[in-house]
């Protein structure tokens, strides 16, 4: 019995040391995505704006590794251009969304009230869109370029923040030791940030890194269909937008850009599972 | 049950007025308004007196709130103003394009259907060997695929380099829809094939399944009859919540396959800037995806007596 029980701690320290390092490893690919992403303009092998019409769609090579567009630029260095706009906008939009939305939910969540009510009413009308037909309603009236995408999918976004903020903070504002940091004269502002706050953190964190992938994969969209980063400037969205109709002579000028997003979303879905089962050992169960 | 429905209708009042305001309230919130589109549409060319007339004559004068109590007495009766661009009603034309976008939508989910079941079973049945793995991989491959990047690969294999299908369009007859709507299938079978991959082995560990298996009765039956039966909450569940990415895909989508359905119609209206189609766009589908999610409540309550109970307690 006693040997048994030490078998299944055994294995689930085990257990526990390969989920932290899933986190390390996922987590350094992450970190080489964001290397590049940051120092993009340094790493191109050729200039991604510069135009060069005598190699203009010339497919994959040794010098042009992804082929060239149809302005002859090199695909190779917009796609690693492109992942500067699309990765800083999608982690923009997150960090965002995620702040402003669980600031809306612990408010409501504390306060309660009429504002409570008022606000979740709001997201009620936020939520009952279909996501993208609204993002795309909003940005197609902003015109505004990348910033509108941006606006736009913080609208649909934030509800479902403030939704998982405001019910945590409910089930923690009527516990006891809520209830004695308020005897011992706590603030309400100290309260929120020493007791609440650190409390709910680590869900909104799980919540905010699994919604890279998808945030990523909507901006793309977005600028797909051209309301968001308008060319020349190299976003991968508006990149496979402009190859589409090459695509019978040209393939190149999708598939290079196509398989960046495809990897960068799966190494950051990656990251997000495995950040989930290192914070929250509960949720793994029955998951993968 | 009567009451709960009554009940749940009513609820959705509040919301329906929100959905209105705010769509009225985004498409007058530019600095351009619908004469400046007209405008630049019939090719400039107005002088400020004739814009003046044209914004008294379509109420652009009155104040915001007025325009829109007006506007939504229009949009009750059925009226959803005239298009800038073709100068025809809106709201026929939208009605003439929706029957493409459900199809395309209902085949999708038919579609997803038939791919996550099985899968999610056997992936269940077959936990921790080759082919769960294989189905693991193939859900979360298709999990990061954006839906655009799919349309254009199986647009390129399928239609260009195999000649299988059309490359767009919907005039082929059954075989126009299959690309489209696989592409919208790959991203829900992914989510749907995981999920019920969970909630099948969730219910294969309970007490029920353990009876039933002491009792002589054969595996087969007992995860198409009594599993099965377990998880269509789940699958329920599933359905409802992807109606909302499912008809925001069917935009992109059905602009990359020119599929002539109400999504390329308000894709189309985009960059036309042609505000009431898009309104009336985004109305309709919200006004849509509500009633598919009340919808979906109302099967809940069928399926699942501690719900049922549950509501009618309160």
């Amino acid at each position: 019995m006693m040997e048994e029980r030490n078998v299944t701690i055994r294995s689930q320290k085990i257990e526990k040391d390969f989920t932290k390092q899933k986190v390390l490893l996922f987590g350094m690919m992450v970190g080489c995505l964001l290397l590049v992403a940051a120092f993009a303009p340094h790493l191109t092998p050729y200039d991604p704006y510069i135009q060069d019409l005598e190699n203009s769609l010339k497919p994959p090579s040794a010098n042009h590794l992804m082929g060239t567009d149809l302005y002859g630029r090199d695909m190779f260095s917009r796609v690693i251009m492109g992942s500067q706009t699309t990765i800083f906008a999608t982690l923009f939009l997150v960090a965002i969304v995620s702040v402003v939305g669980s600031a809306i939910g612990v408010l409501c969540g504390y306060h309660g009230g009429r504002l409570d009510s008022i606000l979740m009413r709001f997201s009620d009308v936020f939520l009952s869109f279909p996501g993208m037909v609204f993002a795309i309603a909003v940005a197609s009236v902003m015109r505004g370029g990348l910033i509108s995408a941006i606006i736009a999918l913080s609208c649909i976004s934030w509800p479902k923040y403030a939704r998982i903020a405001r019910s945590q903070v409910m089930m923690i504002k009527n516990t006891t030791y809520i209830a004695a940091a308020k005897l011992a004269g706590s603030s309400t502002g100290k309260i929120i940030f020493k007791h609440v706050l650190p409390n709910i953190v680590s869900t909104i964190i799980i919540t905010a890194v699994l919604d890279i992938g998808t945030m990523m994969m909507e901006i793309a969209g977005l600028s797909f269909l051209g309301l968001g980063a308008s060319p020349p400037v190299a976003e991968w969205g508006s990149m496979m937008s402009n190859g589409r109709s090459m695509i019978q002579t040209a393939p190149w000028t999708i598939m290079g850009t196509g398989l960046a997003i495809f990897l960068t979303v799966m190494v950051f879905n990656l990251f997000g599972d495995a950040v989930r089962d290192v914070l929250d050992p509960r949720q793994k169960k029955g998951k993968w | 049950m009567k009451r709960y429905i009554l009940n749940r209708i009513i609820q959705l009042i509040p919301i329906l007025v929100g959905i209105t305001l705010f769509s009225f309230l985004l498409m007058n919130i530019g600095s351009t308004d619908a004469v400046d589109v007209i405008e630049s549409n019939t090719g400039g060319a107005m002088s400020a007196l004739e814009k003046s007339q044209l914004r008294a004559e379509l109420g652009l004068d009155k104040s915001l709130m007025e325009q829109y109590v007006v506007w939504l007495s229009n949009v009750l009766r059925g009226n959803m103003g005239t298009s800038f661009i073709s100068s025809k009603p809106v709201m026929p034309m939208f009605l003439s394009k929706l029957p493409a976008t459900i199809y395309l939508a209902f085949t999708s989910i038919l579609l997803t259907l038939m791919i996550s079941i099985p899968m999610g079973i056997f992936a269940a049945v077959k936990q921790n060997k080759f082919s769960d793995y294989l189905i693991r991989f193939l859900c979360f491959s298709g999990n990061a695929l954006p839906n655009f990047f799919v349309s254009l690969l199986l647009i390129y294999f399928f239609a260009i380099k195999l000649k299988l299908f059309p490359v767009m369009g919907n005039n082929a007859g059954f075989k126009s829809v299959i690309l489209p709507a696989l592409t919208l299938t790959i991203a829900m079978a992914s989510k749907y094939t995981r999920m019920i991959r969970t909630t099948v082995l969730e219910e294969l560990n309970k007490d029920y399944v353990q009876g039933a298996r002491a009792r002589g009765i054969h595996e087969r039956k007992i995860l198409f009859f009594s599993v099965l039966k377990a998880s269509m909450l789940t699958i329920v569940t599933l359905v409802g919540l992807s109606m909302g990415s499912l008809l925001g895909g069917t935009a992109i989508v059905e602009s990359i396959f020119m599929w002539d359905g109400a999504g390329k119609m308000a894709i189309d209206a985009i960059i036309m800037r042609d505000y009431p189609v898009i309104q009336a766009y985004v109305i309709w589908m919200a006004i849509i995806y509500i009633m598919i999610n009340l919808f979906t409540d109302i099967i809940y309550h069928y399926l699942d007596p501690r719900i049922r109970l549950g509501q009618e307690h309160e």
